[in-house]
């Protein structure tokens, strides 16, 4: 009952917005000013959120003509803040200007380590779970907005893909798809990781051999 | 190297607390300042009603008519089909083989 009362204050506000009372989407920012806050930092870096989570409050109101009250006004604003994360990352990807982040051994191993059984006691500790946060960062870094943006909500956030599907508007067959093939393309990246820890230990290995050997 | 199942889920397990905090440190909202900012925005765009209609009546506009589209283009498609069409190589053969009956005039005015 209270929330057919909430979607119906909402819808009355949104006619009134559209009507020309503009201060009016005022009520709307402060109310949702949390959620929408909630759902930007999940996607974007900690230094863009209130940019962001500003831009998708001026995208709400310029769409609010096509606002159906079919769904909710929560519903329909939380798709806007997911395709403004969206339009975030295409835009970084198609201008590079984030920095990509470069790994060192000490995330190698927390790979080689998590996925090994004494994992959980080492996962608990705080540098481990920055070398975590480094590694997921450079993993994403290295993906298209598309696969990103998927990856996160439906690998990550644990979305079903209905759900992931109707805050992108896209099809649920296109996002089952490219969650599928992100996830491939992630764990390439990760065991291209280890690998090259691998080759890199058997290159030292032999370049230091015959140095031993001269020195027998 | 490849991953086993239960390998790949203990890493996304991992993944998926790590992703977590990461929204845990950011802000939990814009503050009085920056919403400010956003109704400043808002009210320089002005009142939605008068540009965004036009946008609105167009886009209702394009998808009534689009079936309306489709079926003049099939229609201009069989009728193509149906059309008596001369290839362009065998306008020439024509000409080569029998230039006394039929002259180049004669076939621009088809």
């Amino acid at each position: 009952m209270s929330t057919d009362s909430n979607k119906s204050k909402d819808a009355e506000i949104v006619y009134r917005v559209i009507d020309g009372e503009v201060n009016a989407f005022e009520y709307l920012l402060k109310k949702y000013n949390a959620h929408v806050c909630m759902i930007v930092k999940k996607h974007v870096p900690y230094d863009q959120v209130e940019e962001t989570a500003q831009d998708v409050f001026v995208r709400a109101y310029q769409s609010l003509p096509t606002f159906k009250q079919k769904s909710g006004f929560k519903q329909w604003l939380s798709a806007i803040a997911v395709r403004t994360c969206y339009d975030f990352w295409r835009k970084q990807y198609r201008s590079r200007e984030l920095p990509i982040s470069s790994l060192s051994e000490k995330h190698r191993d927390w790979l080689k380590n998590v996925m090994s059984d004494q994992s959980a006691e080492l996962f608990n500790e705080k540098s481990r779970q920055e070398e975590a946060r480094e590694l997921l960062d450079w993993a994403l870094d290295r993906m298209s907005a598309e696969d990103r943006i998927v990856l996160e909500l439906m690998y990550l956030e644990g979305l079903s893909g209905k759900e992931s599907a109707n805050l992108l508007g896209w099809s649920v067959a296109n996002v089952k798809i490219r969650c599928f093939r992100a996830r491939k393309k992630l764990h390439k990246l990760l065991t291209g990781l280890i690998e090259t820890q691998g080759e890199q230990t058997h290159e030292l290995l032999q370049r230091k051999a015959p140095q031993v050997e001269t020195s027998i | 190297m490849n991953f086993c199942k239960g390998k790949l889920r203990k890493l996304k397990q991992a993944f998926k607390i790590i992703y977590r905090q990461k929204s845990e440190l950011a802000p939990t909202g814009l503050n009085d300042d920056l919403q400010a900012d956003v109704m400043r925005r808002i009210r320089r765009l002005g009142p939605l009603k008068s540009g965004s209609n036009f946008l609105m009546l167009f886009e209702q506009f394009v998808w009534r008519l689009a079936p309306v589209a489709m079926t003049i283009t099939l229609f201009f498609a069989i009728v193509l089909m149906n059309f008596d069409l001369i290839p362009d190589s065998e306008i020439f053969q024509l000409l080569y083989h029998e230039s006394d009956d039929f002259s180049m005039i004669q076939f621009l005015r088809f």
